[in-house]
């Protein structure tokens, strides 16, 4: 109850303070440095030598002056208040409200830094999360306990999607919560993901932590590691299915490599250091399900890609840890501009089936996918020999991609479509092509669904590609 | 001559009589054919403008709806940081009262010596105007001044202060 305050600053350098005199102080504590005028900031030890404590200040330690602040050590890591107070709530990066409302009490406490899971008491993904977005649940499904990264160029509506995801998302009936992580967004963006997820804020199912582009940048480095740590109770401990958006990881690494350079380490690929892939696993791996808890962390990171670049250092670490992607193209003319062909989820196979989705539905996936990959082979070729040149199962293709972005990638960014809905579309742009072509699904699935708009054809043409055929007049 | 030309020229009018019959037809065809898909395209630009015009009234409503919920949830929130904020005056007012109580001289000791304890022997402690004990030492300070301990043990109530605002 009753505090030491160490008064002694021997010096104050960027964002780093050097306390004198300490004494029982440890690595990676967190500390409160009270200012003159009653305010405080907060920090975390980063070395301590004999009786030095070298302090990270996480808002900076401009306006501060050697004896006249006093700093606080708090005896163990940064802990973070876990509890249901979360949901409902928005707050900054370092999880102090910004709603108008009193700071979030727990019921427990948690370190920020997570606590180390026993691998054997993990269980492999399984079971969907419905998106609402036809495009993912129906190719890229989201598997409960997964890591699955979106992954954008500059300048495409990724934030828009991430919203859309987390004000949209649903575990099928059973107790479900997001915690979203903005890092590093503009005022103007930021604003337009709480109006997106005012609804679900409202209905205390959604929990928003805001680090705008003008915070500091080693706030930013908490805000995802305080958003896994309540989502890991929501989930472990209540028994809810947590989605935790993280948005965007690019603006968290750069910070990332701001706070390392602050601390003249030294630096590797493009100025990152050298334990980016280290750092970020540490974030990516929190999340899954434990053996015999009924909750679940998904967690679905949003990078963008500098110059589009997907050999950069972010996306390149994050896809060797994710376990898939879902690539947002500038090729792609509809919302959400979802390139099938560049996404894939890993671990799809453990979400969807009988009793998940659809029976048909890991076929269904794999068969426009293929279908799709042919499309896009005719359209390269159309481009070489002129699209009447091309075979008529080249031209059924290519009315079978123009059916697919048209009529299931298609959607307003407020559309909720459900799974039923989004099967429909799915088989809609499958009837495009005879049942001949649909070799990757069973009789009975297509008895069931396939219905082809018009008579099919007579004799099937050899389905070489590039033959070059024309169709009999 | 004439006579003997006769036929050719009825033939070369039938021909040019039956192809200008032809082209008529055919650019009738083909103004049907335009003025139906200038149709189509009129149809589609109208479902198309009225399908922005229901989208933006859509959005329009949402934009509304989202401010109206975010104005309700922050005055129930403010509500909650007010009651919060009236706890914590009274706490503070509560513990300002122990010095008139008559234990206070015994309480003085007993926080004299646990900031000893706490910020070790050479602390020069004095008391504070607040109530509650100051300590202060080479490059340390203790606070066990009656408002600060009151500040904590709020703090230190954690989801306890939640039942405030609870049904």
């Amino acid at each position: 109850m009753i505090e030491l305050e160490y008064t002694d600053v021997a010096e104050l350098r960027g964002p780093l303070a050097v306390v004198r005199g300490v004494a029982g102080v440890g690595w990676d504590e967190f500390a409160v440095i009270r200012l003159p005028g009653g305010g405080t900031r907060h920090g975390l030890v980063l070395e301590v030598d004999r009786d030095l404590a070298l302090v990270q200040v996480l808002e900076g330690t401009a306006g501060l002056a050697p004896g006249r602040i006093g700093v606080t050590f708090s005896g163990a890591p940064f802990r973070v208040p876990v509890g249901p107070g979360w949901l409902g709530r928005v707050c900054d990066g370092l999880g102090d409200p910004l709603d108008g409302g009193p700071p979030v009490f727990g019921t427990a406490t948690a370190p920020a830094g997570g606590l180390p899971l026993n691998p054997a008491w993990r269980l492999p993904p399984a079971d969907p999360i419905i998106t609402g977005v036809s495009v993912i649940d129906a190719l890229t499904t989201l598997v409960r306990g997964q890591k699955i990264a979106i992954f954008a160029a500059p300048g495409l509506p990724h934030l828009d999607l991430a919203a859309q995801i987390a004000a949209q998302a649903h575990a099928a009936g059973e107790p479900f919560g997001v915690v979203f992580a903005a890092m590093g967004l503009t005022h103007a963006d930021a604003s337009g993901v709480r109006d997106a997820l005012e609804a679900r804020t409202a209905a205390g199912e959604l929990v928003l932590l805001l680090n705008l582009a003008g915070d500091p940048v080693i706030e930013r480095v908490l805000t995802p590691r305080i958003a896994l740590t309540v989502a890991e109770h929501l989930a472990f401990g209540l028994g809810r299915h947590v989605l935790v958006v993280l948005a965007d990881m690019t603006g968290y690494c750069e910070a990332l490599r701001e706070v390392s350079a602050a601390r003249s380490e030294v630096p590797a690929r493009r100025a990152y250091p050298g334990y980016l892939y280290s750092d970020l696993a540490s974030i990516y791996e929190r999340c899954g399900r434990v053996r015999g808890r009924p909750g679940s962390v998904t967690l679905l990171p949003v990078l963008t890609m500098p110059g589009g670049d997907i050999t950069h250092p972010v996306p390149d670490l994050t896809g060797y840890i994710t376990e898939g992607q879902i690539v947002l193209s500038s090729e792609i003319s509809v919302y959400p501009p979802v390139d099938p062909l560049a996404s894939l989820s890993r671990l799809m196979r453990g979400g969807v089936g009988a009793g998940r989705t659809r029976p048909e539905h890991a076929d269904l996936a794999a068969q426009l996918i293929a279908a799709l990959a042919r499309a896009a082979r005719a359209r390269e070729l159309a481009e070489f020999v002129g699209a009447d040149a091309l075979g008529p199962a080249d031209r059924r293709h290519l009315d079978l991609a123009d059916a697919f972005a048209r009529d299931l990638v298609a959607q307003r960014r407020d559309e909720s479509r459900s799974l039923e809905e989004t099967f429909t579309r799915a088989w809609r742009v499958l009837s495009v092509l005879p049942r001949a072509d649909l070799a990757m699904l069973g009789a009975a699935a297509l008895d069931a669904h396939h219905r082809p708009a018009a008579p099919e054809p007579g004799p099937q043409e050899p389905d070489g590609i590039g033959t070059g055929h024309r169709e009999p007049r | 001559m004439e006579r003997a030309l006769a036929p050719l020229a009825a033939e070369l009018l039938r021909r040019a009589g039956r192809e200008a019959a032809g082209t008529a037809a055919r650019a009738r065809a083909e103004a049907a054919s335009i003025d139906a898909a200038a149709r189509r395209e009129a149809a589609r630009v109208l479902a198309a403008a009225r399908e922005s015009g229901r989208a933006e009234h859509a959005a329009e409503a949402a934009r509304a709806l989202a401010e109206a919920r975010r104005e309700g949830r922050r005055a129930v929130l403010a509500a909650q940081r007010q009651a919060l904020e009236e706890f914590r005056r009274r706490a503070r007012e509560a513990a300002g009262g122990l010095r008139a109580d008559p234990g206070y001289p015994a309480l003085l000791r007993a926080l004299t010596e646990a900031a000893r304890r706490r910020g070790g022997t050479e602390l020069a402690i004095r008391e504070h105007p607040d109530g509650g004990v100051v300590g202060e030492g080479p490059g340390r300070r203790v606070d066990a001044t009656l408002p600060v301990l009151a500040d904590r043990m709020v703090d230190s109530l954690a989801g306890e202060v939640c039942r405030l605002w609870l049904p």
